[in-house]
C-alpha cells in the first residue's frame, strides 16, 4: 500500500462538515452519542494501469475529544462514494473495501478508508458519518 | 429491468461491522446503530439487472417492524469499457419471524461487464424500552406437601411497590402513610419436576416498570392447591434468594434467580 492520503477539515479537506452531541442515560456510563459526518474534497487520480492501485485514505474530522473523554464501545463508520469521473475507453474500478474511525493521539476523530482505483478515473469525494458514545466528565 | 431471486448475505459477505447502542428518553429506549459494507457481488452482463439484498444486521429487536433510518452508498464499483449504470435504489429495515433486524436494499447494475461488488450502508433503530422480569423457582418437600390442582394454578405470585396513601395528607413531622400496590402478577412456566427430594416449578413475572422499586415478591398457594401430610404445622411460601429490595434498569432487565422454598410456618415475626 502506498503512503496514505492524509485530509483534515480544519485545512479545508472536508466539506459540509457537521457533529451532533446527543445526550444520553448508557450504556455502560456513556453520557453523549457524538454523529460526525462530511464530504472529502480531495481525493485521487489515476493513469491507466493493468494493476489496481492502492487507495488509503486518512480523514481528520473537525471533532476534538476532551483529554477525559472516554469512548465507551465501537467506533461506527459509515462511508461511501460520492463522486467519481472515469474515461469510457478503459475498465474501470472504484473500491471503498474498508471503512473504520478512530480516536488519535491528538483527540482528533478520524476516519480511515482503505480501497483501490483502476482504469483512467478519479475518485474525487467520499461521504462519511462517524458514531461513537462517550462518557464526559461535566 | 431483469429482477434477479433476492440474495440474504453470508456472514463473511458483509465487512467493517460495527454496530453502537445508546439509551435514550424516560424510561431510555434503546437506539441501535449498525454500520457495515455489504459484498452482494452482483454482476450485469449486458441488460439492466436488478436485485433485492437482505443483510442481517446480528441484532434482535424487541418488537416488530422499529421506526428506523437507513442510508446506503456505492462502496465498490466495476465496468470494463461499456456504458454503465449503478444503482441503489431503495432501503429500509425489517424485522424477521424472530425479530431479527434487517437491512433490505434493492440494488441495480448496467453494463458487459458491470459488478456492483460492495454498498455501504448505516442504519439506526429505535426500540421502546424493555419492561423487567423477575424469575426463580418455587420448591417444596413432596414428603410434606402434594400438588392437588392443575400445575399452572398453584400459585398466587405478586410483585407489588410501597406507594403514598392518596389523599392522605401526613402530620407535620410524620413520614407519608405508604401502602403495598400490586404492580404485575405472575405465571408459573412449565411443568412440575422433581428435582432429588424436592419438587421444582418455574416462575416468572414479566412487564415490570423501569426505575420502580418492588419491596415484596410473595408466592402464596392457592386454596386446595397442596394436600398437606406428615405434618401437623402448615407450610408457606418463603423466599430464598435474591435482593430485598429490587429495582429493574436498562442495564438491569432480569433480577434471577428469586426463588421460593416451601418451609413450616413458624410463630412470631419472620
Amino acid at each position: 500500500m502506498g503512503e496514505p492520503i492524509q485530509l483534515a477539515a480544519d485545512l479545508g479537506d472536508v466539506g459540509s462538515a457537521g457533529y451532533l452531541e446527543i445526550p444520553i442515560q448508557g450504556p455502560a456510563g456513556a453520557n453523549l452519542l457524538v454523529c460526525i459526518n462530511g464530504i472529502t474534497l480531495s481525493g485521487l487520480e489515476i493513469d491507466p494501469s493493468d494493476d489496481p492501485t492502492p487507495i488509503h485514505f486518512v480523514v481528520e474530522t473537525q471533532y476534538k475529544l476532551r483529554d477525559d473523554d472516554l469512548v465507551i464501545g465501537q467506533i461506527a463508520a459509515f462511508a461511501s462514494i460520492a463522486s467519481f469521473a472515469a474515461d469510457d475507453s478503459e475498465e474501470l474500478e472504484v473500491a471503498l473495501n474498508e471503512v473504520s474511525a478512530i480516536r488519535r493521539t491528538s483527540n482528533v476523530v478520524a476516519l480511515i478508508v482503505n480501497g483501490e482505483l483502476l482504469g483512467d478515473t478519479a475518485l474525487f469525494r467520499i461521504r462519511y458519518q462517524i458514531n461513537l458514545t462517550i462518557s464526559r466528565i461535566h | 429491468m431483469n429482477i434477479s431471486p433476492p440474495i440474504t448475505l453470508r456472514p463473511d459477505q458483509v465487512g467493517s461491522r460495527n454496530m453502537l447502542e445508546a439509551h435514550i428518553g424516560t424510561p431510555p429506549g434503546r437506539l441501535l446503530i449498525f454500520t457495515g459494507i455489504a459484498v452482494p457481488d452482483f454482476q450485469s452482463n449486458g441488460q439492466l439487472d436488478g436485485v433485492e439484498v437482505t443483510v442481517d444486521l446480528n441484532a434482535r429487536s424487541n418488537v416488530p417492524n422499529p421506526p428506523f433510518t437507513a442510508t446506503v452508498g456505492l462502496a465498490t464499483i466495476y465496468n470494463d469499457d461499456t456504458d454503465l449504470l449503478f444503482a441503489t435504489d431503495d432501503v429500509k429495515v425489517i424485522t424477521g419471524n424472530n425479530l431479527e433486524l434487517l437491512l433490505v436494499c434493492n440494488i441495480a447494475v448496467l453494463g458487459d461487464p458491470s459488478s456492483l461488488h460492495r454498498f455501504s450502508y448505516q442504519a439506526m433503530v429505535m426500540l421502546p424500552p424493555d419492561n423487567g422480569v423477575i424469575a426463580g423457582t418455587i420448591r417444596w418437600n413432596p414428603h410434606f406437601l402434594t400438588f392437588a390442582l392443575d400445575e399452572r394454578d398453584l400459585f398466587q405470585i405478586s410483585a407489588f411497590s410501597m406507594q403514598p396513601v392518596p389523599g392522605v395528607v401526613p402530620q407535620p413531622g410524620t413520614f407519608p402513610r405508604t401502602a403495598l400496590q400490586l404492580e404485575k402478577v405472575g405465571t408459573t412456566i412449565g411443568t412440575v419436576v422433581r428435582k432429588g427430594s424436592t419438587m421444582e416449578l418455574p416462575y416468572e413475572i414479566r412487564d415490570l416498570r423501569m426505575g420502580e422499586p418492588i419491596v415484596l415478591v410473595s408466592v402464596v398457594a392457592k386454596p386446595g392447591a397442596f394436600v398437606l401430610t406428615n405434618s401437623p404445622v402448615p407450610f408457606e411460601f418463603v423466599r430464598t434468594s435474591g435482593p430485598g429490595v429490587i429495582t429493574l434498569d436498562t442495564g438491569h432487565l432480569v433480577e434471577k434467580p428469586v426463588d421460593f422454598e416451601a418451609r413450616q410456618v413458624t410463630s412470631g415475626p419472620h
